[in-house]
């Protein structure tokens, strides 16, 4: 009720009566109420609304939090009170006696008798170095280090886990001032804020007491349990990111003294200890290293603890990801995989690792644009494949087994060379059967539970087969009827609010670019299903996909689209209209305009004073100072949207020699660009459309008609821009110098 | 010690999927109209693709 009171400025006298209750009342029991809602009306409200009682709020909270408060539950509730007030009492922080003061009272509460005023109390150490790092380095000196060390090392784990969570908190904070170094660095400037880098000056405190709770497991843990042993893998990886090389030679002992140990936990540590410093050190330090512990990795996949598996699967995942030049194609990666395709049949955990493994080592090893024709994992391929299908066939999707599977299968055949190209035809095979099983099975699904993973199952299914359509391109070809055959049938048995139907789409979508023209055949079926989709506005995503579903068939048919235009066109005015449907489909639907004047080039005429009025409209919409990020990125999307459109139709009427029914639209055309240049959120996406356009309106009028736009500064300044910044891509700078070739040929006519 | 794929959600997923076959359009659409141009610009012949 505070909240939304205080700041409209009634029940004024609210903090008033809640001190009085702290200072006069015998009643422990009312403190406590009173100091738990001090706290959550401070976390509630604006700081600026109760900052003139501020002192008395604090006093008060501190009062209860003191060493002389007798009773250890108001003195826990005064802790809690404090860390919701944090932010509340910032001005106060900032005076160095109130901050002492404040530090004092907190740091002693760590030493209470009471087990949970301890754990408030390093909960509110871990909130207090979040807020005010800046702060604290007469404190880490004086208290804080002393401490926390010796909190990590308390027989009640909840302590333990606060006082990890200090430095893990320390190591977020100090990474964070990494990152904002080297940005300061890059734009020539000073940083605002420096680190003390008090992870790097710990280091040698609380690295031992981290990997002796590494081997403090609790053996029977399960996936949304949090212990100090997981706390202190996530700290110890923090710790390597934050100080890089120095974590190195003190951990690599403890690795080496326990990997064989007898007792599972020491096993299990000593990986996880490996596993967790492999981000942060030089790869050249860690280069030997993990050369040397690959072999035993690979060994320890079959070690009888499944706790020691699952964390040598994490370990191979992240050697993949973030190692990829140590493993040695030649050497490593028969056993490698071996391993790794083993752990698919082991539990759901360490399926899902090891997709992991496999998807990075795919994802490096891959080609990308234009596939090889062999690469280091065809020998394996067909095998990590079946294996990968085997592990499909389980039936549940505990977690996220069933899933990772199929997006490795995915990945796998996203990154495939040619001579993987047999694997992928039979894999297109299975893929739709299965496909067609889950379109049979679907009358015989009870129960929501039962339908989600059915639709999630699907949804799978037309993933990989996007990328199957996508990786083989014309190659797919035999294989279209079937795919589609089965897609229209999944389209008719579909939910109107499945995912299912957006993802099908997505391989419809592949489907076109892989026939082009041949699309035709299939359209009059699909159309129906396309058309519901986009009026379905309540599910703007679906509908989203089908506008850019209408630019993929157009691009694929050209001028056969020609038909079925007029439909498109009534609906994406229509949906461009709606008030229900969500502003983010809008900018889509702007780009398709353009992808419809490409395919039917001159035949666009009959639109372009509708769209031009639309274009012109959607022009006019701008972020004003100080509005949200969503709107800015809005405007953004809407004017790459309003420059894609522009470009197809230019193009599509020079193509069609109807460019000079642009004439009438010219200066609003310029005074788009020359808006959108002279504000300052533009992407490389809008410079390089801009640049592009200017080009093509160049290009379609080379006979001078607008030689008074071409020499207007801001037309000089974009095409500079493209030939001076060098930051710039390489397919922007490749405009450039064609739209100067094109403004210069339509700027020297010979009259 | 979890993999990105354990944690990852049916949400993240499918925004994933969106994401890539929307950059896929854009780029279809760029070759075009960038094979438009680089057909005035050269001959058919040296047409590069971006």
């Amino acid at each position: 009720i505070s909240a939304i009171e205080l700041p409209v400025g009634q029940w004024t006298d609210l903090m008033k009566h809640l001190l009085e209750n702290i200072t006069t009342t015998d009643k422990d029991s009312l403190k406590i109420s009173t100091l738990i809602t001090i706290g959550f009306v401070c976390e509630a409200i604006p700081s600026d609304i109760l900052a003139a009682q501020s002192g008395a709020i604090l006093t008060a909270v501190v009062s209860g939090a003191r060493k002389e408060e007798p009773n250890q539950e108001v003195r826990k509730a005064a802790i809690n009170a404090l860390y919701n007030a944090l932010e509340f009492i910032r001005e106060n922080f900032e005076r160095e006696g109130e901050r002492n003061y404040i530090m004092q009272v907190v740091c002693e509460a760590t030493q209470s008798s009471d087990v949970n005023v301890q754990v408030s109390a390093f909960e509110c150490l871990v909130r207090i170095m979040q807020i005010y790092y800046d702060k604290m380095r007469f404190y880490m000196e004086k208290a804080l280090f002393g401490l926390t060390v010796l909190g990590m090392k308390h027989e009640d784990e909840r302590v333990a886990l606060q006082a990890v969570e200090f430095w893990s908190t320390v190591c977020d904070e100090e990474l964070e001032l990494m990152t904002e170094a080297v940005e300061a660095q890059e734009s020539g400037e000073q940083p605002d804020r420096l680190s003390h880098n008090f992870a790097k000056a710990a280091l040698p405190e609380i690295l031992p007491v981290l990997l002796w709770l590494l081997t403090k497991q609790d053996e029977d843990a399960d996936e949304d349990d949090w212990n100090v042993s997981m706390a202190a893998g996530t700290c110890l990886s923090l710790l390597a990111q934050c100080v890089e090389d120095a974590v190195v030679a003190p951990v690599i002992p403890f690795v080496e003294n326990h990997i064989r140990h007898n007792d599972w936990r020491f096993r299990e540590a000593a990986v996880m200890a490996f596993g967790s410093i492999l981000e942060g050190p030089e790869h050249k330090l860690l280069a030997n290293l993990v050369n040397q512990a690959l072999p035993v990795l690979i060994e320890m996949m079959r070690d009888p603890s499944p706790q020691v598996k699952d964390t040598t699967a994490w370990t191979l995942g992240r050697v993949s990801e973030l190692l990829i030049e140590c493993i040695k194609p030649d050497v490593h990666l028969n056993p490698l995989i071996t391993a790794l395709v083993f752990g698919l049949k082991d539990s759901p955990r360490i399926v899902s690792n090891c997709c992991w493994a496999l998807m990075s080592l795919s994802d490096q090893y891959g080609g990308k644009e234009t596939p090889a024709s062999t690469y280091p994992l065809s020998p394996y391929f067909e095998g990590i494949v079946t294996a990968l299908l085997e592990t499909t066939e389980r039936p549940t999707n505990e977690s996220n087994a069933r899933t990772s599977s199929y997006e490795c299968i995915s990945i796998l055949v996203q990154g495939a060379a040619l001579d993987s190209y047999p694997t992928i035809q039979k894999l297109t095979i299975t893929i739709i059967d299965r496909l067609d099983s889950t379109i049979q099975a679907q009358n015989q699904i009870i129960g929501t539970d039962e339908r989600m993973a059915h639709s999630e199952l699907q949804s799978n299914l037309c993933s990989v087969l996007t990328s199957i359509i996508r990786k083989l391109r014309s190659e797919v070809v035999p294989f279209a009827d079937r795919i589609m055959t089965t897609l229209l049938s999944l389209f008719s048995t579909a939910t109107k609010h499945s995912t299912t139907l957006e993802d099908g789409f997505l391989a419809v979508g592949a489907i076109t670019t892989a026939v082009e023209g041949d699309f035709v055949r299939y359209l009059e079926a699909f159309a129906p299903f396309l058309y519901a989709a986009l009026s379905n506005h309540e599910e703007y995503q679906l509908c989203s996909i089908a506008v850019g579903l209408i630019g993929d068939i157009c691009r694929a048919l050209q001028e056969q689209s020609l038909p079925y235009c007029d439909t498109f066109m009534n609906v994406l005015l229509q949906n461009l209209q709606s008030p229900v449907l969500n502003r983010n489909v809008k900018p889509a639907i702007l780009s398709c305009f353009g992808d419809i004047a490409l395919a039917i080039s001159g035949r666009f005429e009959v639109y372009l004073e509708v769209v031009m009025m639309v274009l012109a409209q959607a022009s006019t919409m701008r972020a004003s100072e100080g509005t949200s990020y969503d709107m800015i990125d809005y405007v953004i999307a809407l004017r790459e949207g309003i420059l894609e459109a522009y470009v197809g139709i230019v193009q599509g009427l020079k193509t069609g020699e109807k460019a000079e029914l642009l004439l009438r639209y010219i200066e609003q055309i310029f005074n788009f660009l020359n808006m959108t240049w002279n504000d300052h959120e533009k992407t490389e996406m809008i410079i390089r459309s801009m640049i592009g356009l200017i080009g093509d309106l160049a290009e379609a009028f080379q006979s001078g008609q607008l030689q008074q736009w071409f020499q207007s500064e801001f037309v000089s300044q974009v095409l500079k821009e493209g030939r001076n910044n060098r930051s710039l891509p390489n397919g922007t700078r490749e405009v450039s110098r064609w739209a100067r070739e094109m403004v210069k040929r339509a700027s020297h006519i010979k009259h | 010690k979890t993999s990105p794929l354990l944690v990852k959600d049916k949400v993240a997923t499918q925004e994933e999927r969106r994401l890539r076959a929307l950059e896929d359009q854009k780029k279809r659409r760029r070759d075009l109209t960038m094979h438009a141009r680089n057909l005035a610009l050269y001959k058919p012949t040296e047409v590069f693709s971006d």
